[in-house]
């Protein structure tokens, strides 16, 4: 932390010196002849200055309008920056309304023979992209591009979605040198504001006033032929407030393996709308509180009313239920009756599409549609069934109380005071689980009476996976062998999405890749589609190379092929935290059968190495009784989520696992 | 609700009709052997081309799929791409259950419509009409109907019974009719009796029925080179208005010069002044020539924008000049333009990019290829350069481009030539590598490799990454190696040989495995790098190796003062068809030595060569993974 102050304090005198200009056109030679940047030498691009300014610009004939003036001075470094020379901006479209952009203008600066000389962005640079129904993208490519180019370009956002405001962005995957954003908003509007906490960076938000007039003169027509005008003068005058951010030199987002997804920890401050109050009108509320949160849902008819109707469904549904009494078997049952009936459509929402009605009839639905009907169908039943609103990996954390801060709905039912989550978008989802995207921090079960709490997502079950491997070496040194793998939970999900599919060839070819010259035989897969069963599969093996004779020993590998041989984590150091999927344990269970004329000259110690409490644990047990040698290797992961800090940790350990299961036993001829 | 149930079943047994149940379609009807190794059956494909006229032609598809399984979505094909020379006028889908029943109808307005520009697109006016439907069980089946006018008659659509893996047909059928009489030029390609032609010399007619599903298999021969298919050009025909005449590559490359390329290279007397003093003094030609496409690279970016005729012609090289961006066209235009501005002689060449190799087909003109690239003839060997590469080397193609047929444009007219071939004494990779050990499994050392031929374009990208990204894709490649530490890393990136070098220190620690007092020892620390070879119970396809190689590993390690040698494998020396590998293993003063030399070779071989291919493959891997052991003294 120390270190950080004077590194800013370092840059803001070095900032004086130079004596920037950010004036939109006032490019400095300086800027276009650098040639790395001074702190972050690998970045191929930077923000020389990123500045927005939003405001709520008072037109006579539309009233308010949410306008944004962006203006940004990119430095391209090299040719791996050349990206950065192309912009997209996204517009949304509701239907009736849409965003538009408007006095774009950029250049491109270089030096030729010494001198600085600009190039003007033209029309032939600028297009126009509809990629749906609701979203179009202006996309920008600048012109001249060279590497040491200084391009700059400035546009404005025009948003008739006044009650909406964009996040803005602190934070990017290239370094920003200067940064200024700035909202002013009219009192009117009351807004909370809120910064990420899972980025590390703080950031200073200057606050203060100011006043605003505007004064609109109408000439109104009346009667059914012009009789008369009227020309009307209204004066309106506001205070508005001025948030704003300057700051320097902040650090490029660094993109790294095994992060969730890197956006989160990208710094940002975002803007929750709490209430508005106009002169002429009474306080609306836009949220503020959980309950205010989850009564405007329930209040929505796309949320509430889809899941309160049961016409559509109850005859088929009573059908289901019959002779069915304890609610669990309710519970699954009616899972199942609705994965089987409506599958997803890939979109997400908490919101319902289509209508729960149209989705039962057409098969088909989003997010909402499914789990809403679900959980109507849960309560039609006498359950005790709830939404729960989550927001996927790549939609952020919502962080307040917030509508907009979630994308996904999933149903859930309390069963002896135990929240059991169901998500019937996925065939293979059995009670509990989610998919990946899904799993992500917390979710907010809400209630009908307004009340609600969080869930955690992430799921404490464990998933196993257990492999039996029997192994025999013969005569001539080839090993005969058999696997038994035994899997539950993601494990069992995940083999079932992957592998349910696949035809004879494939699968045995899957199964034989990366297990050196064998041959497998007599494969048998079963519950491969009864979900409340694990999943069994084995096989016969012939193993060519499995065994090394070097003189008169022979080395074998304890667990043969069912080990990894290098350490997933291969970076030195480590910004955000460690994700596993789920908690786990595999386990491999080796008997070898000691050929006859051999017996055991050396075998690796029994080892347990544990990581941050018992939060990972490996172990290796190898036993020799008479002609039979028994491996025990087990590894569990029993918590999912590390910090930064104890990546050096997690890395060694796997490193002590991976060198533990290599090291080798030796069999010696017996004389 | 009982009796509601019972009633559905009895309506649905007695009365099919009532619900458009189509027997014909249920999946019962399906033969066994088109459901073996397949996603998807064609049931009934018939596409009819009318050719209403030199630049306008209607073209009527009619296709149903039966789905089996999810990896069969994609397979449906219910889809027309559009723009202004290409019109949908009808478009519609019927949903049926696996029994035949329909469950769901499309009309146009439900396909859904977007753009098509994709993510190496930056834009494109060409849109698409898709049909968006999310399967409620398998099997289901499509019933596809579209209707299409089209003005450029210089593509007509070819036809293959069956184009992709995992799908197979039932019944399949193309008809042109052509009342115009407008000659046409036909080329079958490995059409056997099976397949049903029953054209004339002005209209095509082809059927054909049950044809089992294609299995992909590794290193074997590409699907366009060995399914059937036929091709099929019209002599007189339109492009976005411009209409031609061709019936050989000779006139189609005239055509595209006359109406596509020429008068596109007009430069500005600045831009001209700039290169002409970048090559003054400089006398060999081809130096001059390096020299601007230097020139080129260090000026323009790749960016993709298509549209309109644009598509298929270049932007104006002035253009270029001053926006310094363009596509493959644009860019391989002006540089044209600029070798053209001090008087070296080149040519746009259509080519089919990509690792796996595709000729433009030398017999049969008609509109080919994906990507542009610039060929400067030469009196030995053509020099060919990549125009939309800000870093490759002049005249290098790698595997996007090499050893296939491309079309020249000349002025004077088509010409169709082959590109450079990359000989497997060509590709080589030499690595050294040399450590020290210690008694406690800790090393260090020195590493060394030099890439040439296909390997240098495979390798010279890592100068650009960051010293991070190197760090871990050496930790990777080295994966023999634990904890391994970088030093000293320097890369020589000699552009003129394309010679690719790397050099560092490193150290890391836990070598070779312990075995008690013994420690095994790994010889192979750089991977030989085989092709991955999958068992198949009955390989169908002739085995090919598209680019030879060479590897040469030199290896010194140097053990520990504590440890003796207790064991070294003995020499290898394979040699087949397939290429070699050879192993020499020797022992002195602590110091174990290893050379290594993989040669594979490229070619084609009947498909029972796979199976000795494959153990030739898993002996490399077992003679490589062999290990010294080292015992404590």
């Amino acid at each position: 932390m120390k270190n950080r102050i004077l590194l800013i304090l370092f840059v803001v005198i070095v900032n004086t010196i130079y004596a920037q200009d950010y004036k939109y056109g006032k490019v400095s030679k300086e800027e276009v002849l650098e040639l790395s940047h001074p702190t972050n030498p690998e970045a191929n691009a930077a923000f020389l200055f990123k500045s927005s300014n939003t405001y709520y610009d008072y037109k006579k004939d539309r009233g308010f309008v949410l306008t944004t003036d962006v203006h940004e001075r990119i430095k391209i470094y090299n040719q791996d920056g050349f990206d950065w020379a192309t912009k997209e901006i996204s517009l949304y479209n509701s239907g009736s309304d849409k965003e538009e952009v408007v006095g774009i203008r950029g250049e491109t600066y270089n030096i030729e023979e010494g001198e600085l000389i600009s190039q003007k962005l033209s029309k032939d640079g600028i297009f126009d992209v509809e990629v749906n129904k609701y979203r179009s993208k202006e996309k920008i490519t600048m012109p001249a591009l060279k590497e040491g180019s200084v391009i700059e370009y400035k546009y404005t956002i025009i948003s008739p979605f006044i009650f909406t405001v964009d996040k803005m962005e602190l934070q990017n995957t290239i370094p920003i040198k200067r940064l200024e954003t700035q909202i002013i908003i009219p009192e009117y509007f009351i807004f909370q504001k809120h910064s990420n906490p899972k980025s590390p960076l703080t950031f200073k938000i200057q606050e203060s006033q100011k006043n605003t007039s505007h004064t609109n003169t109408s000439i109104e027509r009346k009667g059914w032929n012009v009789i008369s005008h009227s020309r009307s003068t209204s004066k309106l005058e506001y205070r508005e407030n001025i948030y704003r951010i300057e700051e320097e030199n902040i650090p490029a987002l660094k993109k790294e393996e095994y992060v969730d997804y890197l956006k989160n920890y990208a710094a940002f401050l975002s803007w929750e709308l709490l209430y508005t109050k106009f002169p002429s009108g009474a306080i609306e509320n836009y949220s503020e509180t959980w309950e205010d949160v989850v009564n405007k849902i329930y209040n929505n008819s796309e949320f509430g009313q889809e899941l309160s109707i049961t016409k559509y469904f109850d005859d088929d549904l009573d059908e289901v239920l019959k002779g069915k009494s304890i609610p669990k078997d309710k519970m699954n049952i009616i899972f199942q009756f609705v994965k089987d009936k409506v599958k997803w459509n890939d979109y997400v929402g908490y919101y319902s599409e289509n209508g729960v009605r149209d989705a039962y009839k057409e098969g088909n639905g989003n997010i909402a549609d499914i789990n809403l009907m679900l959980t109507s169908m849960l309560k039609y039943a006498g359950l005790d069934a709830n939404p729960i609103l989550i927001s996927t990996k790549d939609n952020g954390i919502p962080i307040y109380p917030s509508r907009t801060g979630f994308n996904y709905v999933v149903a859930s039912v309390k069963l002896n005071n135990k929240i059991i989550i169901l998500d019937a978008s996925q065939k293979y989802n059995n009670p509990g689980m989610l998919s990946e995207h899904a799993r992500n921090w917390m979710g907010r079960l809400v209630r009908e009476d307004g009340s609600s709490e969080w869930v955690d997502l992430m799921g404490k079950e464990v998933s196993e996976y257990r492999t039996n491997l029997r192994v025999q070496i013969e005569d001539d040194l080839t090993i005969k062998g058999k696997v038994t793998n035994i899997l539950d939970g993601y494990y069992a999900k995940e083999f079932r999405e992957e592998k349910n599919n696949l035809g004879g060839e494939n699968y045995i070819q899957q199964l034989e890749e990366d297990k050196g010259d064998i041959k497998i035989s007599n494969i048998e897969t079963k519950n491969k589609e009864i979900l409340d069963q694990d999943i069994r599969e084995s096989y016969d093996f012939d193993l060519n190379n499995g065994i090394e004779k070097i003189g008169n020993n022979l080395y074998l590998k304890p667990l043969f092929f069912l080990t990894k041989d290098s350490n997933p984590f291969k970076s030195d150091e480590r910004n955000y935290p460690i994700f596993f999927k789920y908690p786990s344990i595999v386990s491999n269970t080796v008997h070898v059968k000691i050929p006859d004329a051999y017996e055991v000259e050396s075998m690796p110690e029994n080892q347990i190495i544990t990581v941050n409490n018992d939060g990972a644990v490996f172990k290796l047990i190898v036993a020799a009784t008479g002609k039979y040698l028994k491996i025990d290797s087990e590894f569990k992961i029993n918590t999912v989520i590390y910090l930064p800090e104890e990546y050096e940790t997690l890395k060694n350990f796997y490193s002590s696992m991976i060198e533990k299961n290599l090291e080798t036993i030796v069999l010696k001829k017996t004389s | 609700m009982r009796f509601k149930a019972l009633v559905a079943i009895i309506l649905f047994v007695n009365s099919p009709y009532i619900f458009c149940q189509d027997d014909s379609l249920s999946i019962t009807n399906i033969p066994l052997e088109l459901l073996e190794n397949s996603n998807s059956v064609i049931r009934n494909e018939s596409i009819s081309i009318e050719i209403d006229d030199v630049d306008k032609m209607t073209i009527q598809t009619k296709r149903i799929v039966t789905v089996l399984n999810n990896s069969g979505d994609d397979q449906v094909s219910s889809l027309e791409f559009y723009n202004n020379n290409l019109t949908i006028k009808k478009q519609s889908a019927v949903v049926y259950n696996a029994l035949g029943k329909e469950v769901k109808k499309y009309k146009q307005k439900d396909f859904k419509d977007v753009s098509a520009v994709s993510s190496n697109d930056l834009f494109t006016d060409n849109r698409v009409s898709y049909l968006d439907y999310t399967p409620t069980s398998y099997p289901y089946t499509i019933l596809y109907n579209s209707e299409v006018v089209s003005k450029n008659t210089i593509f007509i659509q070819s036809w293959s019974p069956v184009d992709r893996t995992s799908q197979s047909v039932q019944e399949t059928s193309y008809k042109l009719t052509n009342p115009k009489s407008i000659p046409l030029r036909i080329k079958e390609t490995n059409i056997d009796s099976s397949i049903v032609n029953s054209g004339d010399k002005f209209n095509v007619k082809y059927s054909a029925s049950n044809i089992a599903a294609l299995k992909g298999e590794h290193l074997s021969p590409r699907i366009w080179d060995y399914i059937p298919k036929v091709k099929i050009a019209l002599q007189d025909f339109a492009l976005a208005g411009v209409k031609g005449s061709a019936s050989n590559w000779q006139d189609l490359g005239q055509w595209q010069y006359d109406h596509l390329l020429v008068n596109k290279n007009e430069l500005s007397p600045e831009t001209i002044a700039e290169v002409r003093d970048l090559t003054m003094g400089v006398k060999e030609p081809m130096e001059k020539a390096r020299l601007i496409y230097e020139y080129m690279q260090a000026k323009t970016r790749y960016i993709s924008i298509q549209l309109g005729i644009g598509g298929w012609m270049p932007m104006n090289a002035l253009e270029v000049d001053n926006l310094g961006y363009g596509d493959c066209k644009a860019l391989t235009n002006y540089t044209y333009s600029l070798l053209e501005s001090q008087g070296i002689k080149s040519y746009y060449t259509v080519v089919y990019a990509g690792e796996e190799k595709r000729d433009i087909d030398g017999e049969f003109a008609s509109m080919q290829g994906n990507h542009v690239i610039l060929t400067i003839p030469q009196e030995n060997e053509n020099i060919y350069l990549e125009c939309t590469s800000q870093t490759a080397p002049f005249n290098y193609l790698g595997d996007f481009t090499d050893n296939r047929n491309v079309l020249l444009i000349k002025p004077s007219g088509g010409e169709i030539i082959k590109t450079k071939k990359y000989e497997f004494d060509e590709n080589i990779q030499e690595n050294s590598i040399e450590l020290f050990l210690n008694a406690n499994g800790d090393f260090e050392g020195d590493f060394k490799r030099i890439s040439k031929g296909i390997q240098y374009g495979n390798t010279y990208g890592l100068e650009r990454i960051a010293f991070k990204a190197q760090k871990i894709y050496y930790r990777k490649h080295l994966s023999y190696l634990k904890k391994l530490e970088i030093d000293s890393l320097t890369f020589l990136n000699s552009k003129k040989d394309k010679i690719f070098t790397e050099k560092m220190a490193i150290a890391g620690s836990n070598f070779g495995s312990v075995a008690g007092k013994r420690l095994l020892i790994p010889l192979s620390i750089v991977n030989v790098e085989t092709e991955e070879t999958p068992r198949y119970l009955d390989r169908n396809l002739p085995l090919e190796i598209l680019r030879g190689k060479t590897i040469k590993n030199k290896t010194v390690l140097n053990i520990p003062a504590e440890y003796i040698v207790e064991s070294i494998p003995e020499n290898i020396e394979l040699q087949n068809k397939f290429g070699s590998f050879k192993m020499e293993i020797k022992e002195e003063n602590k110091k174990i030595i290893v050379n290594q030399t993989y040669i594979l070779k490229d070619g084609l071989w009947e498909k029972e060569a796979y199976e000795d291919f494959r153990k030739f493959m898993i002996q490399l891997k077992t003679f490589s993974n062999q290990k010294a052991v080292i015992i404590s003294n």
